[in-house]
């Protein structure tokens, strides 16, 4: 399980996180939805040790990520994936090589077991036959799945999603919804997502938590945040109507 | 008066500060290198692909500079010795100048501004478009899989680039000095001979071990603090370069002061 305690951040004396506390529910879809700039993505590199926190604490399977270094940070990252924001595939290695990154490093399979993995996974994220590709000939929504099949080649416990379907159509964005929920399904990994995409966040979380400037105002159902009467809430969550 | 003062005491301070906190990063970085270094049996093969990188890709621009310096090397020797200095200490010149000095520097000077500068371009994009952290969630030490690769061989490519420099620039010291100044090919080819001791040759090689260490270390450093953008990359790649010449050249005098 994953559990924040009161998360603090700042920035050159700007307070970006203000004393966060998350519980993140194992086998379960945690959304976690604000809008851009709340520090979202400041967050998501707090859980995996990319960011260390002015106060506070995350602790992953009773060990506290935030104060390893070293051999045991990389051991507890090993059951944890990011699918970033931007994609993040490394750009001088083709689709395949990127997908099999993790395992080349930490297992001793060979090529023709690779090989397998990566048209097993592409397969997972519908797109067949693309291995030999370089990145930079893949559009934005096809990088996006690929980061997705990278995430999920090493079989991790936990998967973080930084903004999957931010900056996609409305077609590739509900493929990419349809992927994290059959794989969550599929595969019963503990997913957070973090978006502002409310779509996507009611249709994938099992459970939703609103961060606005630096605090955690809302946590509850996808159907609690939608009735719920607050009023920081009710404009984020019903948009301009209300402002 | 003295407000110009005060102001100029505290810009001082700010150099200052500024100074020792790069002297400290540089110091943890290269602590960082130091212990995923007994890792590089992992990434040979991303060793070889740097040696063809900065090695093959560097060896048109280093034959045509240490050609003509060779050439230069020559003619000044004759013209400042014309009438007086027998013919057989032309090559003596050349052979010396480019083993103890010109061949490592030159060679240096070359490779850090080529591949100095495109690894920090590439590791600074990789910063700033995540890549690095990216590995870093995959479990992979970054420092392992990018900078020991790459520090590795400019190790092993800076030597090897120096002594075809040297070479070369003797080849190019030999054309001038048989065409233009009418030396017999032989007592040129005599005079690289005479004299010639070995710690010179082995002196400037480690130099050129040295130069390359330089080169890859300040190349990576400032590819992997790149912040801000692409703006933020080249201005780190400015950097690199600047810091990347200014090390080799001090770094030069010290190891000739141990060395010779
Ligand atoms: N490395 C950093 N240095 C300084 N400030 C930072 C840094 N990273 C983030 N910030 C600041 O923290 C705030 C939150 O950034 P963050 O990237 O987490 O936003 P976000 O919620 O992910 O937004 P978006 O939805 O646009 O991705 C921003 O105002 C940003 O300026
Ligand atoms: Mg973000």
């Amino acid at each position: 399980m994953i559990q924040i305690v009161n998360l603090k951040k700042s920035f050159g004396g700007k307070e970006v996180l203000r004393g966060i506390s998350l519980e993140v529910p194992d086998g379960a879809t945690t959304v976690v939805i604000g809008p851009s700039g709340c520090g979202k993505t400041v967050l998501l590199k707090h859980i995996v040790g990319l960011m260390r926190p002015d106060e506070g604490k995350v602790i992953i399977d009773e060990l506290e990520i935030s104060s390893l270094y070293g051999a045991s940070l990389f051991k507890i990252r090993e059951c944890i994936s990011v699918v970033f924001q931007s994609s993040a595939l490394l750009d001088s290695l083709t689709v395949g090589n990127n997908i099999t990154l993790g395992l080349r490093e930490h297992t001793k399979l060979r090529e023709p077991e690779l090989n397998e993995i990566i048209n097993e996974k592409l397969e997972m994220v519908k797109l067949e036959g693309t291995a030999e590709l370089m990145p930079a000939e893949l559009s934005g929504g096809m990088k996006k799945r690929v980061a997705i099949a990278r995430a999920i080649a090493t079989n991790p416990k936990y998967i973080l999603y930084d903004e999957p379907t931010t900056g996609l159509d409305p077609v590739t964005a509900n493929k990419i919804d349809e992927l994290i929920c059959a794989l969550q399904k599929k595969l019963k990994i503990t997913a957070i997502v973090v978006t502002h995409d409310l779509i996507s966040a009611y249709k994938i979380g099992d459970k939703v938590a609103m961060l606005r400037e630096g605090e955690i105002i809302f946590e509850g159902t996808p159907e609690e945040i939608r009735n719920c009467e607050e009023q920081k809430v009710k404009e984020f969550v019903r948009g301009r109507i209300y402002e | 008066m003295v407000r110009v003062r005060t102001r100029t005491t505290i810009h001082g301070h700010e150099i200052m500060k500024g100074i020792l906190s790069y002297i400290g990063e540089v110091t943890l970085f290269i602590k960082d290198f130091l212990r995923a270094l007994p890792k590089f049996y992992k990434s040979f093969g991303l060793i070889a692909e740097q040696i063809m990188l900065i090695g093959i890709a560097s060896l048109p621009i280093v034959l045509i500079t240490s050609f003509s310096c060779g050439a230069v090397t020559a003619h000044q020797a004759m013209f400042q010795g014309k009438d007086y200095m027998p013919d057989i200490y032309v090559g003596m010149s050349v052979i010396k100048a480019f083993m103890i000095e010109l061949g490592p520097i030159l060679t240096a000077l070359v490779v850090g501004g080529r591949c100095g500068s495109s690894i920090t371009a590439e590791l600074g994009s990789m910063r700033i478009t995540e890549q690095i952290d990216a590995l870093e969630t995959l479990a992979i030490d970054p420092v392992r899989y990018l900078v020991v690769p790459r520090v590795v061989a400019a190790a092993i490519a800076l030597p090897l680039l120096t002594v075809v420099s040297e070479t070369i620039g003797c080849i190019g010291g030999g054309v001038c000095a048989t065409l233009i100044h009418n030396v017999k090919p032989l007592i040129y080819v005599e005079g690289l001979r005479f004299q010639f001791m070995s710690h010179e040759l082995w002196g400037g090689l480690i130099k050129a071990f040295a130069f390359g260490i330089i080169i890859g270390l300040m190349g990576c450093y400032h590819g992997f603090r790149a912040t801000g953008g692409t703006e933020g990359v080249g201005k780190a790649t400015t950097q690199s370069v600047v810091s990347i010449f200014i090390l080799i050249l001090l770094s030069d005098f010290f190891i000739a002061q141990i060395v010779f």
